[in-house]
């Protein structure tokens, strides 16, 4: 049976409870149980940024075995930037570490009244005091927990989430970050600068010849896979040129698609720093690739960071863009946000909404790197302009107003990722659907990026083509965010890669999913009870969102996507169809389509009635 | 002779040769437990550290019980023998001999199967099978000693 630790940083105790069957059987591990203990622990009165919040570290079932990209961190809270349910989840190696440390997840609520760092080590837990901590970037503070403590994996935030930066972030492993919803500030809020994990407890498997079979298997597959060589080779930043070229790579704020400079950003332009590949842990595709530049070794910038600090903000040197993500891993800044935010001020600047009198002096000129530059710092610190920026687009507009929210390219409050639903119909869906505000990874609706049609056939049939996989046709995507959807929740329950073969590239599917859950824990789970302990997971979510007060209406879109045709590259004309989207998705979850609530039955049939009595005395049920 | 050959140059640090060699050592999943670390080279790379079974090895040499014994090419750990001093875990010049859970641990070459589990299960090739000659085990015991301490 395994274990949970919760940690009162009020009152400084740590108590250890058993994860209980009725968390695993119903909710499996990692963001089912964050979402679960989320719901329970947290309500629409709870500040996010105050004592009440909670925040969860969690591994899952597979993390720390030998399955493939099983080495993911999911960590969860109330979101400062949203004020709504917050998730990330992280690569690097902090995940199963927590499972070597003798836990399933951990538990932090409360506030310590001095900075503080938590090392949880073969089955116990100690807080040491931080002050001297308090106010270093990330790498230092790795460097400084490791050289006192050795062994362990570190997931610490930098002087952003100190500052209470409304995005800033985890980062885990130095260069992994759980970047998104600002789960950084949380912990600053709580005081907490650091999380420290290790140990040598043992991760066993119920039936191995079971489990090894199915790995030799994966890594067959894997081997043979026609993608694996080039995204071990390039990583996600091989995307930046083809998306630019399908119109699909956001650049001056999501005016355009399309960035002349794609090719200075792109990923052969990133060979000339490589040094060498990294993986995550456990990982055989290893898409992390380490550059030098500067004297500093560390790993490459993202695709979202790509666009974010170049194509949205019309950067097109690559040096610059490497530094700036060094820069926001050390300051603790979601680099998606950060950009996002810069970019918004940049169009308002370029529309004559914001001057320079809101900025202090600063011209926000599009592509001015050293405006750029000063601006991360400005944010992660709070000081002038900066503090704005640092509150999201969705706060800094509304305080702005002047028409500014026009540009905020957020839905439910979290700025948009490097995507544009007008290349591709099914992210229009996604950013507007996302529980966590708009996002890409909630729904992973990747068949249509470049028409993965042999999966769509294999996973859906042949009758859902060729429009599922058309990227341009509003047809399919509800029932392909759906599924989509429900295979990432399962993946993050394990925690697995999102891009460890599940969603991309597509080598492993539902059936392959129930094996390894059941080989690994001996609990026999076939497709059927999978998929119900997703769509569980899925409405749970849901519900916390309801009961915030969301309804259909925030499932939107800014106005861009929808009434300002795509002005050029292949998607030119193209605008988003959300609302015939919307309702095939909402008739896929089973959600009322008019309102996006949930019904009873749907909420009784996934076993969760409390849920709906919960509902009911809100008055969030359809009628 | 049928050896591990480390190549760290292509070494992405997934730890799935920690993973593979701990549970078949041990029976479950813990990289502490296994008998190859890795370590991280300031170049980026991981640098897969295992007893390379050096052709005059120090750890034989310092052991007062002949716990450790160079026999056929493979240096092996009679544990009924070992008095934990850990002379051998100072005489190894790369820190392949390691104390856990009481017990000295290192690599004997998992002789009893065709394919070593961490080479089976790396992705790059960073570790392979190979036969090598004192020559060679020399050569990589000084480069890989070498690239620790830089």
């Amino acid at each position: 049976m395994g274990k949970s630790l919760w940690i009162d940083l009020t009152r400084r105790k740590a108590i250890v409870k058993p994860t209980g069957d009725e968390l695993i059987g119903k909710f499996l591990g990692g963001i089912g149980f964050c979402i679960k203990i989320l719901y329970d622990m947290t309500c629409p009165e709870t500040d996010p940024l105050g004592p009440d919040n909670v925040i969860i570290f969690a591994s899952g079932p597979v993390s720390g075995t030998l399955w493939p990209a099983s080495g993911r961190l999911q960590v969860a809270a109330k979101s400062p930037l949203t004020g709504l349910i917050g998730y990330s989840n992280s690569g690097g190696r902090f995940g199963p570490f927590i499972k070597y440390s003798g836990f399933d997840f951990i538990v932090l609520k409360g506030r310590s009244a001095r900075p503080v760092y938590i090392v949880v080590y073969d089955g116990k837990a100690e807080i040491y005091e931080a002050t001297d901590l308090w106010g270093l970037d990330t790498w230092s503070v790795e460097d400084e927990i490791k050289s006192k403590h050795g062994d362990v994996e570190v997931a610490c935030i930098g002087p952003a989430g100190e500052n209470l930066v409304r995005y800033s972030c985890i980062m885990t492993s130095k260069f992994r970050a759980a970047a998104r919803t600002g789960l950084g500030s949380v912990l600053g809020s709580k005081k907490v600068k650091a999380v420290a994990v290790g140990g040598s407890r043992g991760v066993e498997v119920a039936n191995p010849e079971r489990f090894f079979e199915l790995v030799d298997k994966a890594e067959q597959l894997i081997k043979e896979s026609p993608f694996t060589k080039t995204y071990s080779r390039y990583g996600t930043p091989l995307l930046v040129e083809p998306m630019s070229h399908i119109g699909r790579l956001p650049t001056r704020n999501h005016q355009t698609g399309v960035f002349p400079l794609a090719e200075k950003i792109g990923c052969e332009a990133l060979e000339r720093f490589k040094v060498a590949s990294r993986s995550c842990f456990s990982c055989s595709f290893h898409c992390k690739q380490v550059l030098r530049l500067d004297g500093v070794t560390g790993d490459h910038p993202e695709y979202e960071t790509l666009c974010s600090l170049g194509s949205r903000v019309y950067v097109g040197d690559l040096e610059s863009i490497i530094r700036w993500n060094w820069l926001c891993d050390k300051l603790g800044l979601d680099t998606i946000s950060t950009g996002a935010s810069i970019a918004w001020a940049m169009e308002c600047y370029e529309k004559g909404i914001i001057t320079e009198e809101d900025t202090g002096g600063l011209k926000l000129k599009w592509g001015d790197k050293n405006v750029v530059d000063e601006l991360i710092r400005m944010i992660a610190y709070r000081r002038g302009f900066g503090d704005l920026l640092s509150l999201g687009v969705k706060r800094a507009s509304k305080i702005i107003g002047r028409g500014s929210s026009t540009y905020a390219m957020e839905v439910k409050g979290l700025e948009i990722p490097a995507q544009d639903g007008r290349a591709q119909k099914s992210m229009g869906l996604a950013h507007a659907t996302a529980s966590r505000g708009a996002d890409h990874l909630t729904h992973c609706t990747f068949l249509d990026e470049i028409g993965f049609e042999d999966a769509v056939r294999e996973r859906f049939g042949e009758e859902y083509l060729p429009e599922m996989a058309d990227r341009f046709s509003p047809k399919f995507k509800g029932l392909m965010a759906r599924e989509n959807e429900d295979m990432t929740i399962a993946a993050s329950c394990m925690v697995m890669c999102v891009t460890g073969g599940w969603l991309f590239p597509p080598l492993f599917w539902w059936r392959e999913l129930a094996e390894v859950y059941s080989s690994v824990t001996g609990i026999e789970m076939d497709v059927k009870k999978l998929k119900l302990a997703a769509d569980r997971i899925a409405v749970m979510r849901r519900a916390y969102l309801i009961k915030h007060g969301v309804s259909r209406a925030d499932d939107r879109l800014p106005e861009r996507f929808l009434r300002e045709p795509a002005p050029e590259g292949a998607c030119k004309g193209q605008v988003v169809e959300l609302n015939e989207m919307l309702d095939e998705y909402y008739m896929q979850r089973g959600w009322d389509v008019k309102t996006g609530l949930i019904p009873r039955r749907k909420l009784e049939m996934v076993g969760l009635s409390y849920v709906a009595e919960d509902l009911e005395r809100i008055g969030k049920l359809p009628r | 002779m049928r050896y591990i050959q480390v190549e760290p140059s292509i070494c992405v640090q997934c730890l799935r040769c920690c993973l593979s060699c701990s549970y078949k050592m041990e029976g479950f999943f813990s990289p502490a437990h296994s008998r190859v670390q890795v370590m991280n080279s300031k170049k980026g790379f991981g640098i897969p550290l295992l007893c390379i079974q050096c052709p005059k090895p120090p750890c034989v040499e310092v052991c007062p019980t002949g716990a450790l014994e160079l026999t056929e090419g493979v240096v092996r750990l009679d544990e009924s023998k070992c008095k934990f001093c850990k002379l051998c875990v100072d005489a190894c010049p790369i820190g392949c001999i390691r104390i856990l859970d009481g017990r000295v641990i290192k690599c004997e070459l998992c002789l009893d199967v065709d394919i070593p589990p961490c080479v089976k299960h790396c992705p790059t090739g960073a570790l392979k099978i190979a036969e090598l000659s004192h020559d060679e085990r020399n050569a990589m015991l000084f480069s890989l000693s070498k690239m620790i301490s830089e």
